[in-house]
């Protein structure tokens, strides 16, 4: 275990990599913008002075560009984040963000606002946005009052209760889609996850539930870690056990659906994440949930930045979902591969 | 010129003797023993030339999405475009189904395996309309009334060239939704070949494929100095309607930097005249001609 890099020395090095490829992301995609015009237009901006680009490149550089390389870090730190909780609460490999139905709850009310049409307005966002996350939060409450029962509620409960739920929204999704099959197209867009066209009021939508959620999800990482150690274990050291699992939970919950109303459905980076993390950083919660947010942001950043140097070549917009995967697990897969004992 | 008119009359009555065979889009050979007298159309503009032809009275069955002309509300439902009951249409005992490409192989399959005759269209581009009016047209054993209706279609289209020849600007467009997923059409579709014949310049130009779906990046780089959005059957309000499109997209971030947007040149266009591949694109075309070069149309519609 003494092989273990520092914790700061991880940190440090993520975050690094998270600022060159924020400030390269800057200067690739369309217009033709280079490195040294993209500084000028940073430093201008930084100290409040007129900037001197054309107003439709200031527009392309600051109000499309800039959000949509915060808005994959958030995404990313906030599928991630919730994945390393959800693995850690539920003692399961295979948990993710969306778990306890959140995907299958958001996808529901993102395909009935775009199939029916509605155009509710939460803040600065509209669309499908706000429907989703009520949505995707309200299927987690649903799931947790139907699984709890007096004295606490068990995660094996919350598991069969997610599932089952999940797989009734689905139908109903599918049902949705069927019946209204001319808006398929952007549903499916939507479904599979993304950046496109999104600016800064999802940034700052998605902002405060990330800061909640982080700073709530640091004060319980000790108490997480004696859960680890079973229930009754933890309880006999004096960790308010119901208490913790509820708040991680919620929290986690809500930073998925969070995370899936400004950006679809991305699946697989909140699974994969914590498990590389894990491989490099080791299981104490301490140190895997910060590792883990950063990881998260830097895998969402690499994979839109891809599909954006990609589309002069494929004239699409590749949904981020599946980069994500083909980004992950190649590289999940050789650390496993790596591992010494079984 | 008289000459060549009397030549296609005499090929077209030459077509009209049944049994009948012509090879289809799919590349499949349909014989009809006879003129067909109970037709079922498995898409919107399929339905569209068949009435257009007059045939509407042997229209027997239609999908979901045929709302064109009204008389179709009273015709069966096979279900729809993708999805129909392959029962509901055997149920109504067609001699013809007019299929299109997009509808299920697999369904067509189980059709021609039930002894139906399945012809299939698949217009790509502008100039494959009349083409399959006049095939259509003598497929049912009216290959006159298939001349008439593509001679009116090609003048119409003719009309409208014609009137923006006189334009002395040609001002880049982006055809699409707002929203993403930003599909646009490109060269080899027969929107683009629309938007071209109008007098404005795809922004999609450049690209080698049907649809393109661009990024909102793109979109702002590329600078469109006309946004047309095609909606479905939108009605005599349209004015109204851009108005609104337009204050919403002088709010969005991107879109607001565009020329188009900053200019005001917002349109929403009825989609169902755009996007369906039969007659009634030459409508559309007139539309679209409106939008891009008003200066060219000084009367009103």
């Amino acid at each position: 275990m003494s092989r273990r890099p520092s914790l700061a020395m991880v940190l440090a090095v993520e975050a690094m990599l998270l600022v060159v490829m924020a400030v390269f992301s800057l200067c690739v995609g369309p217009g033709d913008l280079s490195p040294a015009t993209v500084s000028a237009s940073i430093k201008s901006v930084l100290s409040g002075e007129g900037d001197a680009l054309p107003p439709r490149m200031h527009e392309l550089l600051w109000n499309l560009r800039a959000p949509r390389i915060v808005l994959a870090m958030l995404v990313g730190a906030a599928l991630a984040g919730a994945g390393a909780l959800m693995q850690g609460l539920f003692q399961n490999p295979l948990a993710c963000p969306f778990t306890t139905g959140v995907s299958s709850g958001a996808a529901l009310g993102a395909i009935i606002a775009i199939s029916f049409h509605l155009n509710w307005s939460w803040g600065a966002l509209s669309g499908a946005t706000p429907i989703a996350f009520l949505f995707g939060a309200g299927t987690v409450l649903l799931v947790y009052a139907v699984a709890w029962r007096p004295g606490g509620v068990s995660v094996y409960t919350l598991l069969l209760v997610g599932f089952a739920l999940s797989g009734m929204l689905s139908a109903i999704s599918s049902f949705v889609m069927i019946v209204k099959s001319q808006d398929l197209q952007s549903v499916l867009f939507w479904l599979l996850g993304g950046f496109s066209a999104r600016n800064w009021d999802h940034v700052f939508t998605l902002l405060p539930w990330l800061a909640v959620g982080i700073v709530l999800m640091m004060m319980y990482a000790r108490p997480l870690n004696a859960i680890l150690l079973g229930d009754e274990s933890a309880g006999w050291i004096g960790v308010e056990v119901e208490r913790t699992k509820r708040v991680l939970l919620f929290v986690a919950a809500m930073l998925a659906s969070a995370a899936v109303a400004v950006s679809g459905v991305i699946g697989f980076a909140g699974i994969i994440v914590p498990h590389i993390t894990r491989l490099i950083v080791g299981p104490d919660h301490r140190r895997l949930l910060p590792a883990s947010l950063l990881g998260g942001a830097i895998l969402l950043l690499a994979s839109d930045t891809l599909i954006r140097l990609a589309f002069p070549i494929v004239a699409q917009e590749i949904p981020v979902g599946i980069v994500t995967s083909l980004l992950g697990v190649p590289f999940f897969l050789y650390l496993i591969s790596r591992r010494t004992r079984p | 010129m008289r000459a060549l008119l009397f030549l296609l009359i005499c090929t077209a009555a030459a077509a009209q003797t049944f049994p009948l065979t012509r090879t289809d889009a799919l590349g499949r050979k349909v014989t009809l023993p006879a003129p067909p007298r109970r037709i079922v159309t498995l898409a919107p503009s399929n339905t569209e030339l068949i009435f257009a032809l007059g045939l509407g009275d042997r229209c027997v069955g239609v999908t979901n999405y045929c709302d064109y002309p009204p008389e179709v509300k009273n015709i069966a439902r096979v279900g729809g475009y993708a999805n129909m009951s392959v029962e509901q249409i055997a149920a109504l005992s067609p001699d013809l189904v007019l299929a299109v490409y997009g509808n299920p192989d697999w369904m067509l399959a189980r059709l021609r395996e039930l002894s139906i005759p399945v012809f299939g269209l698949n217009p790509q581009r502008l100039a494959d309309v009349p083409r399959d009016i006049v095939l259509v047209a003598e497929l049912c054993g009216v290959a006159t009334a298939g001349q008439e209706l593509a001679a009116a279609f090609n003048a119409a289209i003719a009309a409208v060239t014609t009137a923006v020849a006189a334009a002395t600007t040609r001002p880049r467009v982006y055809f699409g939704a707002w929203d993403p997923p930003f599909f646009s059409p490109g060269p080899g579709s027969f929107i683009y070949d629309m938007v071209e014949l109008a007098g404005g310049e795809n922004l999609t130009r450049g690209y080698g494929k049907n649809w393109i779906s661009l990024s909102l990046e793109e979109i702002v780089e590329r600078d469109p100095e006309i946004v047309i959005h095609g909606l479905e059957g939108i009605p005599t309000t349209a004015e109204q309607d851009n108005a609104e499109a337009l204050a919403m997209l002088r709010r969005r971030a991107g879109w607001r930097a565009t020329t188009a947007v900053r200019t005001g040149r917002v349109y929403l266009l009825n989609d169902n005249l755009l996007q369906r591949p039969g007659p009634r694109l030459a409508e559309g075309l007139r539309a679209l001609a409106r939008a891009i070069h008003p200066e060219c149309f000084p009367t009103p519609p």
